[in-house]
């Protein structure tokens, strides 16, 4: 007891000159750790955290019928998908509607079987022209793309990605509604047992309080978002690049020519 | 390392200082891979790296092919400096996934191209690698599979009923000369026929292709509510209670009864036991009977009040030859009896083709063989398809006398079942051809 407040009276009267350098390199390694072992935890709640299922809530993890298109590749989880491959995308409406993509400024030749390349994760707008019942009409669509197909080599494009289109999305988009159509692959396991054409434009219809993108997420792999609203593009030049996303690249698909009767 | 233990002082800080910067430098150098950069816009993003805007492109003059950009029968492309396909007909373009084809071409083929400012050239050529390297990846959804039993659980119940047969699976099942009965999975056959649905949603209020608000409630309109209070006039029926049996049962006891004192508990106050003298005699281990002893016996013997058989003094008198057994049997004759292997089912299924088209015909055959080493009888196949098979009517075929009949399923297809009239032996095949289409 009575050795203690010699110590303290000790410890105080140390120059505090002598060692400030070594204090604030302490100072210095002490917060780098402090930094260091807070982001080394982080990291580790974010692997247990992701080993975890995603809670849905009924709801798609990725896409929320608010969000803009090409919001979805924004997704820190959309890294996952494979990007940078060009997807057969193979266009049909109803009768006289024609699809053109665009084409650095301005639109390719219209097509009644429009079929093309598209880019998966990128956004394109296409036009459609001869809409039925409404003459001069023009829908700017967008789709998007969030999957791809696994063909074995050389069937691409007997099997591409279908956009079929009906008369009543036409007819709600020119009212001005808003017509989401999100396409999967089905599963064969759970397949509806009715006979259907590739260019089959039944939808499964469902009301607004519920999520598309999961709904297609419960029948099968949604592969594909088509968004119909837009009727013309932005007057002003310098909105067009904002309009069509950037002109993504797409690669065209003709269908070959009939060989050529010999005389 | 070694030098870090090596020298304990400042390189040993440095070192472990550097390393964390020298990995972030290389995460930092890894971001910035070509691939990352590659030709994808970035919503938000007004153009692909190396794209800008662009007049309309110069297009062929009374052409239907616009020129486009990788095209390699395209006029244009050629002039712009691109090397044209030596093939005339239309060709594909900018497919990754078509590599595998071209796998004789020297890597850095422009297999896709990216639009160019500057006429129809091409500005940037896609890369020639594809980005599944590993190898093609499959999705077991685009496949329109048949056969199999996967997981196994097809048997045959009591009354020669397939169960577990699922959608899908194709099985066979027999029985073998011994009077088993074993069921044998046929392989799954594959087709790539994948099919696509769509789910639509139509919103209201569109600003910027968001949905903004509801496009419409639809509230019932109809009465507000119905009174229907109103009292009764005559009450003719009684409904208390006629008559109530009960049973009343005990719900409480109470019991003062106390233990009664026990008296005059007579305990034995002297245990004799009488048999002590027998003590030396074993009655059971097989003692020989000296002379001394007859004289303890004769005690015993008197003492002793009663006998009871088991207790009877027994004396063996070892003088006996024990018998022999001869044993002279010879073997006389050997048979031989060679039961054969069972039968054994092998049951193959196989389509026409590898892919097929919504409405296309498929065939498929179902071939079963007797493989085994015995002949097999009632042999029953059964296929039952997937719900995308549509089963073309009085298509079936068997080379052999069977009785056909189809059921309905769970996936909304048949159940077609093939009953041989005859057994199958050993080597003989029996062969199924039907049709279906694709749903």
């Amino acid at each position: 007891m009575q050795t203690r407040p010699k110590t303290i009276a000790i410890a105080i009267d140390m120059p505090e000159s002598s060692h400030r350098a070594g204090a604030m390199v302490c100072m210095f390694a002490f917060l780098l750790l402090i930094i260091l072992s807070s982001s080394v935890a982080g990291l580790f709640s974010s692997v247990a955290g992701a080993a975890e299922p995603l809670p849905t809530g009924g709801r798609h993890p990725l896409y929320h019928k608010a969000l803009p298109p090409g919001a979805i590749w924004q997704s820190p989880a959309a890294v996952t998908m494979h990007q940078g491959a060009f997807q057969p995308v193979a266009f049909s409406g109803p009768e006289g509607t024609e699809f053109s993509l665009p084409l650095a400024g301005s639109h390719a030749e219209s097509e009644p079987n429009l079929m093309a390349g598209l880019m998966v994760g990128a956004v394109y707008r296409f036009r459609i022209t001869g809409i039925p019942g409404a003459i001069g009409a023009e829908l700017y669509p967008t789709v998007e793309l969030i999957g791809r197909t696994y063909p074995p080599p050389g069937l691409e494009t007997l099997y591409p990605i279908p956009i079929n289109l009906s008369e009543t999305d036409l007819e709600e988009a020119l009212d001005g509604n808003l017509v989401t159509r999100v396409i999967y692959l089905e599963d064969p396991q759970t397949a509806i047992p009715l006979a259907q054409q590739r260019t089959e434009s039944r939808p499964i219809d469902i009301p607004l309080d519920q999520d598309a993108l999961a709904t297609a997420d419960s029948l099968g792999r949604p592969i594909a978002i088509v968004r119909l609203g837009s009727k013309s593009p932005p007057r002003n030049p310098a909105l067009e690049s904002q309009f069509y996303f950037g002109f993504p690249a797409w690669a065209p698909i003709y269908k070959p020519d009939p060989a050529p009767q010999q005389p | 390392m070694i030098h870090c233990f090596a020298s304990r002082g400042f390189f040993c800080r440095g070192t472990y200082a550097a390393m964390p910067l020298l990995a972030s430098m290389m995460v930092l150098a890894g971001c910035q891979s070509p691939g990352a950069t590659k030709g994808l816009r970035l919503p938000g993003t007004p153009h692909l790296p190396g794209i800008h805007q662009a007049p309309t492109p110069e297009l062929t003059p009374g052409g239907k092919t616009p020129a486009v950009p990788g095209v390699a029968d395209t006029s244009s492309v050629q002039s712009a400096g691109q090397p044209a396909a030596a093939t005339s007909e239309v060709a594909q373009v900018g497919y990754f996934g078509r590599l595998s084809d071209q796998a004789g071409q020297p890597s850095g083929t422009c297999q896709g191209c990216i639009q160019s400012t500057e006429g129809a050239a091409c500005q940037a050529c896609a890369p020639a690698t594809s980005p599944f390297a590993m190898g093609q990846p499959l999705d077991p959804q685009e496949f329109l599979c048949n056969g199999g039993d996967v997981p196994p659980q097809a048997r045959v119940m009591v009354d020669d009923r397939i169960g577990g047969l699922e959608p899908q699976d194709a099985v066979v099942h027999y029985t073998t000369e011994a009077g088993k009965i074993e069921v044998q999975q046929s392989n799954t056959v594959c087709l790539y026929s994948p099919r696509f649905g769509a789910v639509r949603q139509v919103s209201g209020a569109v600003a910027g292709e968001k949905a903004i608000g509801l496009r419409g409630t639809s509230q019932p309109v109809g009465p507000t509510g119905i009174g229907l209070t109103q009292p009764s006039l005559v009450v003719g029926e009684s409904l208390e209670l006629a008559r109530a049996d009960v049973a009343r049962r005990v719900d409480a006891m109470r019991d003062r009864n106390r233990g009664v004192p026990v008296e005059g508990i007579v305990q034995p106050l002297l245990a004799e036991d009488a048999l002590e003298i027998l003590a030396t005699l074993d009655a059971i281990s097989p003692n020989r009977l000296d002379e001394s002893q007859i004289a303890i016996l004769q005690q015993g013997a008197v003492a002793a009040q009663s006998w009871m058989v088991r207790d009877a003094v027994e004396v063996m008198i070892e003088s006996l030859t024990p018998p022999v057994l001869t044993r002279d049997a010879k073997v006389e004759g050997f048979v031989e009896y060679d039961f054969p292997d069972a039968g054994r089912l092998q049951i193959i299924k196989v389509a026409d083709k590898q892919h097929a088209q919504q409405g296309d015909e498929v065939s498929f055959a179902i071939h079963v063989q007797n493989v085994g080493d015995s002949p097999v009888s009632n042999i029953e196949i059964a296929d039952s398809l997937n719900g995308r098979l549509e089963y073309l009517e009085d298509s079936q075929q068997c080379d052999r006398t069977a009785e056909f009949t189809t059921t309905g399923n769970a996936a909304g297809s048949v159940r077609m079942k093939w009953t041989l009239a005859e057994p199958l032996a050993v080597g003989e095949t029996a062969k199924i051809e039907f049709k279906c289409r694709v749903r």
